[in-house]
């Protein structure tokens, strides 16, 4: 896989915050951020090669994706962490709105 | 050589040329190990380092000695410091034990270095090697494109 695109919500100002944050990392996979055509939808990985992954799945993904958190992305994927990972990042998607207008974080798609 | 039992010891004076000995003897096997160890590191940890980066040798050497040099000082610093025989040597058995007790802690030691050596070298490796162009994301993906 040599490159990847991420489809996050764009009425989301944490995910917008996501997006610029992961504009400036170190990328050994390419990745693309696009907002997904149906608001409020569910954050997307898809892959070059066709492979989809979804929710806390695409974070993980994102995550080994950048040079400087490959590691963490492995770490996180153990059997005995990846149920912790899972939880925070269903937690982190559920309550995105909120955080974002807790963080002052402004979407760019209203 | 001095025979302590049944005399007062008072009378009997601590021998500085049994301290001399085991200093040396210490010394001389402190080093001669510490050296067998760098140089066994210095050599078998040169493969793990050119694969850790990308098989750019010279910088793989470099690291190598930078590691060594670090090792050596550590470990003769350790043996230097703990050089001075606190008590009163009187007989040569004594001085044995002593010297024992502090190549027995030398060589633990230089094991402890040894291992976190080879810590480092295995973790610059897998680092490496997880940033291949052929690794594989660590999760399973949750769906496929349909082919068209």
């Amino acid at each position: 896989m040599r490159s990847l695109t991420v489809y996050y919500d764009g009425r989301c100002g944490l995910c917008c915050a996501t997006r610029d944050w992961i504009d400036r990392q170190k990328q050994l996979v390419k990745v693309e951020c696009l907002p997904a055509s149906e608001p409020g939808a569910e954050l997307t990985v898809i892959g070059d090669d066709g492979n989809i992954w979804e929710g806390d799945a695409a974070w993980i993904v994102v995550l080994w994706a950048l040079r400087d958190y490959r590691q963490w992305s492995y770490r996180l994927s153990t059997p005995s962490m990846l149920p912790m990972a899972r939880a925070m990042f269903a937690k982190l998607s559920e309550y995105r709105g909120s955080l974002s207008c807790a963080l002052n974080l402004e979407a760019e798609v209203r | 050589m001095q025979i302590v039992s049944g005399v007062d010891p008072r009378l009997v004076q601590p021998d500085s040329s049994i301290l001399l000995m085991a200093y040396a003897i210490y010394l001389l096997l402190s080093l001669v190990i510490t050296v067998w160890v760098a140089r066994t590191l210095h050599a078998n940890g040169r493969l793990f380092l050119v694969d850790a980066f990308h098989g750019h040798e010279a910088l793989a050497d470099s690291v190598n000695k930078l590691l060594v040099v670090g090792f050596y000082l550590i470990n003769l610093g350790w043996i230097v410091d703990s050089l001075r025989i606190r008590e009163p040597l009187y007989t040569a058995p004594r001085a044995v034990e002593l010297l024992a007790d502090k190549i027995g802690t030398v060589l633990l030691v230089l094991g402890v270095m040894h291992f976190f050596n080879l810590y480092i070298f295995n973790r610059f490796r897998r680092r490496a090697l997880d940033e291949l162009p052929t690794a594989e994301p660590p999760i399973r993906p949750t769906g496929m494109l349909p082919r068209v």
